[in-house]
């Protein structure tokens, strides 16, 4: 089982992507430093001396981190009993070497729902979100 | 032939320049609008009222009009630090955008070591593309997509490309190559400066109306419709501008790119690296125009030199918006002077014009010498921009003061001559550019030097028609007879500042011909002996007349005249309007044969200039013939005359007078010739095609030595007369500034009466009084009668400033009696605040 978010995304993208593991430390930490860039850079941008309008297409190494960091704060505010810990968990940044806190086997089916949802979320299309769903499933839930 | 797209300065440019025109004018009015200057004046009238009782009539006027001055400089220096303020604030924000930028969109350096080979090619690109910077390349690690942009500021540039773009190489390469060349375009025709100011200019000048209207509201909010409503154009034409400049930049930088990709053996332009783009009324706000409309400038570069009637509307319109707003500037920062703070405001407009729909018109001359077409005629662009213009004036919703609306109002009949003259004006002015651009671009290896100068002098003699135009209008729309309309527009060729760029405008595309050909470019032949026979003819004419009639021909017609008028035998100058009136006619008369007589394939339009040249020669000639003889008497008498001071003030004073006059006739007969040749063309149109202006291809005929020693004998003599009467106006000499007139009505007494009269009911009297002055005895009779009513109002200012009239007219001092009515309306104008009362 990965130990960090970002040994996690690697294995993930390394399943569906493996392409993308040449810039996958840059995409990944930019993506997980700054997640709000990337929402504003699906926006759209309208600005002068650009090549044209058009909207950022998304990155699967960057939706993959964006679907892990939703995920691990679902988990946090799931377990934190008290409210400053929930308010924590809800807008503390995520690093990619923090630990990652072990998926229970019995919320798989839920993970695969929230997995699916965030990817759209973050720019997957309806043939790209399940799989990203899948393969995060497979390598974060631990086994039986 | 082609041509090249970038030989003059792009619409975007010219934009630019009436963006930030517009923005400062309606920013520095808005701040204006928060001071209470009236207050101010009133502050000056009320200390007059008070110094009044114990000082001198002349020294009351002159300390009054001193106050009064002293506040018009300060409010011009108010709205020039406004100015200066706005500019900083834009200038700080573009500073700082690029740091914003990098900032909020979190851009990395290119890693070269995670992207070897894109980044290589990089390289070879952006040294490719030249430049003595190199710019800094970022990349975008949100954008798997193939995307790029350039920005900047004052040389330091950067270029942002998608992360998609390089990891996806070599297979992105060709994509890759067209987006890096269309960004290297754009630091090549230094767009980035110009882009970002316009859109920082936007958002400064959008938080300056929000934060005026809100004022409005909360301080005077029966203000909001006056003066909110002007803002709704202004801000949408600012809008429309500022985007409009950034979609015309793309179509540049596709045509600078698609040079190096052509060169490069690449596509030039590759629909796949720029997406679809948006259509339909989105694509107005946006900064990029749609991409079948990209390429199809790619491969039409041509349609970047056509005119734009949209351009020119929006130019109109910001020109009548700004227009009353920096007249009063203008007047200001002259200390209040009201005909030349118009004059002044008008010439800044006039270079707003000249530097966007003149240059418009260079570049669409350009294109049409280029294809081996006709000189544009500048019909169109001509009623679009005086449309604009009207639009413009009407949208500033005065209807208080002499304004278009008022006119309106009060006659729309007037006002449809009104719109009618200026539309003259503006067609004049664009047939002018164009004629101007088709006598240079054939002689110049770089079109834009002749170009630095067409635009102030076009600036300047537009500029001086339209203020006049517009101080015509304002006195017709507060009541003076409707001819005052054309004959105010007209005689204001009197003033030196307005005949000078006239006559300099009318030489400029003379003075090309003395140059030979440069550039591969058809130009025009001249008309042979359309001046010089219908000159040659007046001057032989008068001076046998001149030698046959007993009392020579001056005196003679003078005779007939006032025997024709009896009237003008009572005026002391009946004798001098029948001699003007002579020149008019017979200039008018030569004008009009050689604006006919020019009509000729390959004229190239300058018939209408080489008219106005005959009416200033013909002038110019006659003066000669009657002055001649008694000149060479007074010398052959030796009476003392016979010195060059003297001489030069004899003929200063009779050319001024009877040259302006003969101008005065050139500039109808100029306007029915053209209308001649209209109808003319027009007919013929209809039944045949009309031959090209400009014929065969090759280059211009050679002006023959002689021809070219003539035409430089003849600028040199018009431009040492006009100099020499620059000279003489400059040193108050030769009577152009009248320092003495005849002492008038020394008999008279005026003493203030018991029973004053409000000083509310003489001012107007006077505004009354000012609608008919009439002109030589009934004007010096209408200010003795001035005199009288003012020195009966119940204001002592006012009164002081009646008697010091009154003894500036019994001691002949012209300006004496400027200053003390001039003091009048100031004092009049600042009271005019209901329930005030006078100490």
């Amino acid at each position: 089982m990965p130990q960090t978010a970002i040994d996690l995304a690697r294995e993930v993208v390394a399943e569906l992507a493996p392409d993308e593991l040449r810039d996958f430390d840059l995409v990944a930490q930019a993506h997980l430093a700054h997640p709000r860039a990337a929402r504003r850079a699906r926006d759209g941008r309208n600005e002068p001396n650009a090549s044209a309008w058009a909207t950022a297409a998304p990155i699967l190494s960057g939706i993959v981190v964006a679907v892990i960091t939703d995920l691990s704060k679902d988990l946090l505010l799931a377990s934190g009993r008290s409210l400053g810990t929930r308010l924590k968990a809800r807008f503390r940044r995520q690093r990619g070497d923090q630990p990652l806190p072990p998926y229970p086997p019995e919320q798989r089916a839920a993970l695969l729902v929230h997995a699916h949802q965030s990817a759209i979320r973050h720019g997957a299309d309806e043939e790209t979100a399940p799989k990203i769903a899948n393969a995060v499933a497979g390598h974060w839930v631990a086994p039986r | 032939m082609r041509p090249d797209p970038f030989a003059l300065p792009s619409a975007t440019t010219t934009r630019f320049i009436l963006l930030i025109g517009l923005t400062i004018t309606t920013a520095m009015h808005l701040a204006d609008g928060m001071v209470s200057w009236g207050e101010i004046q009133r502050a000056c009238a009320t200390w007059a009222d008070d110094i009044a009782a114990s000082t001198p009539a002349a020294q009351v006027t002159g300390a009054y009009l001193d106050c009064y001055t002293h506040a018009q400089f300060s409010r011009a220096l108010f709205a020039v630090l406004v100015a200066g303020t706005f500019l900083a604030v834009v200038v700080l924000g573009h500073a700082v955008k690029p740091w914003l930028t990098v900032r909020r969109q979190k851009l990395l350096p290119l890693p070269a070591g995670t992207y070897p080979e894109a980044s290589a090619e990089i390289d070879h690109l952006v040294a490719e593309g030249g430049g003595r910077r190199r710019p800094g390349i970022l990349i975008d690690a949100y954008d798997g997509g193939v995307a790029g942009r350039a920005f900047g500021r004052f040389s330091s540039n950067r270029i942002r490309l998608s992360v998609g773009l390089v990891r996806e190489y070599p297979q992105s390469g060709p994509r890759l190559r067209a987006i890096l060349r269309h960004e290297l375009a754009h630091i090549r025709n230094r767009d980035l400066d110009i882009t970002s100011l316009a859109l920082v200019s936007w958002w400064v000048f959008l938080a300056i109306t929000i934060a005026a209207a809100v004022i409005l509201l909360i301080e005077v909010p029966a203000l909001i419709l006056r003066q909110g409503i002007p803002l709704v154009p202004a801000l949408l034409i600012v809008l429309v501008i500022s985007v409009g400049i950034g979609r015309s930049r793309e179509h540049y930088a596709d045509v600078r790119a698609a040079q190096v990709n052509r060169a490069a053996g690449d596509p030039a332009f590759l629909v796949a690296a720029f997406g679809v783009g948006q259509e339909g009324w989105r694509r107005l706000l946006l900064w990029h125009p749609p991409t079948r409309l990209r390429q199809q400038v790619v491969e039409e570069p041509d349609l970047l030199l056509r005119v734009s009637l949209i351009d020119t509307l929006a130019t109109g319109v910001s020109a009548g918006l700004a227009y009353p707003y920096l007249v009063g500037f203008t007047t200001y920062a002259l200390g209040g002077e009201g005909r030349y703070g118009q004059l002044l405001g008008g010439f800044v407009v006039g270079l707003l014009v000249a530097a966007v729909v003149g240059t418009m018109m260079w570049r669409a001359t350009l294109l049409a010498l280029s294809l081996r077409g006709g000189v544009p005629n500048g019909i169109r662009p001509g009623l679009v921009l005086a449309l604009g213009l009207l639009l413009g004036f009407g949208a500033t919703f005065s209807t208080t003061e002499g304004s278009l609306a008022a006119l309106v109002l009060r006659d729309w009949r007037l006002a449809a001559a009104a719109a009618a003259l200026l539309a003259v004006i503006c067609v004049a002015f664009c047939r002018w550019s164009a004629v101007t651009a088709a006598a240079w671009l054939p002689v110049v290896a770089v079109a834009r030097r002749p170009l630095l100068l067409a635009v102030p002098l076009g600036g300047l003699f537009f500029g001086a028609l339209l203020g006049s135009w517009s101080a015509a209008l304002n006195v017709v729309a507060l009541g003076s007879p409707g001819y005052q309309l054309f004959f105010q527009t007209v005689t204001s060729l009197f003033e030196i500042v307005v005949l000078l760029p006239f006559i300099v405008a009318v030489l400029f595309p003379l003075s090309a011909r003395l140059r030979a050909t440069r550039a591969p470019l058809p130009g025009s032949r001249r008309p042979r002996g359309a001046v010089l026979i219908p000159v040659s003819a007046v001057f032989l004419l008068s001076l046998v007349a001149d030698l046959v009639l007993p009392a020579g021909l001056l005196p003679t017609v003078q005779s007939f005249g006032l025997s024709l008028f009896p009237d003008l035998q009572a005026e002391s100058q009946g004798r001098v309007w029948v001699g003007v009136t002579l020149v008019a006619m017979v200039a008018a008369i030569a004008a009009l044969v050689t604006t006919v007589m020019s009509d000729r394939p390959g004229s190239a339009g300058l018939g209408p200039i080489y008219g106005l040249l005959t009416a200033y020669l013909s002038g110019s000639v006659l003066v000669l013939v009657f002055l001649g003889r008694a000149l060479i008497r007074a010398c052959q008498t030796g009476t003392g005359i016979c010195t060059p001071l003297p001489i030069a003030n004899v003929l200063g004073v009779h050319f001024l007078t009877h040259v302006s006059m003969a101008l005065f006739g050139g500039v109808i007969a100029v306007a029915i010739g053209a209308g001649i040749r209209t109808s003319l063309r027009l007919v013929r149109r209809y039944r045949h095609h009309w031959p090209d202006d400009l014929q065969a291809p090759g280059p211009l005929l050679r002006m023959g030595s002689f021809a070219s020693a003539l035409l430089v004998c003849v600028i040199t003599a018009m431009l040492t007369v006009t100099g020499g009467i620059v000279w003489l106006a400059a040193n108050n000499l030769g009577g152009f500034t009248p320092n003495s007139l005849p002492p008038r009505f020394p008999d008279v007494r005026l003493a203030r009466p018991a029973q004053a009269i409000p000083f509310s009911e003489v001012c107007r009297q006077i505004s009354v009084w000012r609608l008919a002055q009439g002109v030589g005895n009934a004007y010096h009779e209408g200010l003795l009668a001035v005199s009288r009513g003012v020195v009966s109002s119940d204001s002592r200012a006012l009164s002081a400033f009646g008697f010091s009239l009154l003894e500036a007219l019994q001691k002949g001092d012209y300006l004496g009696q400027r200053r003390s009515f001039s003091a009048i309306e100031v004092y009049c104008q600042a009271r005019a605040s209901p329930g005030v009362s006078v100490s």
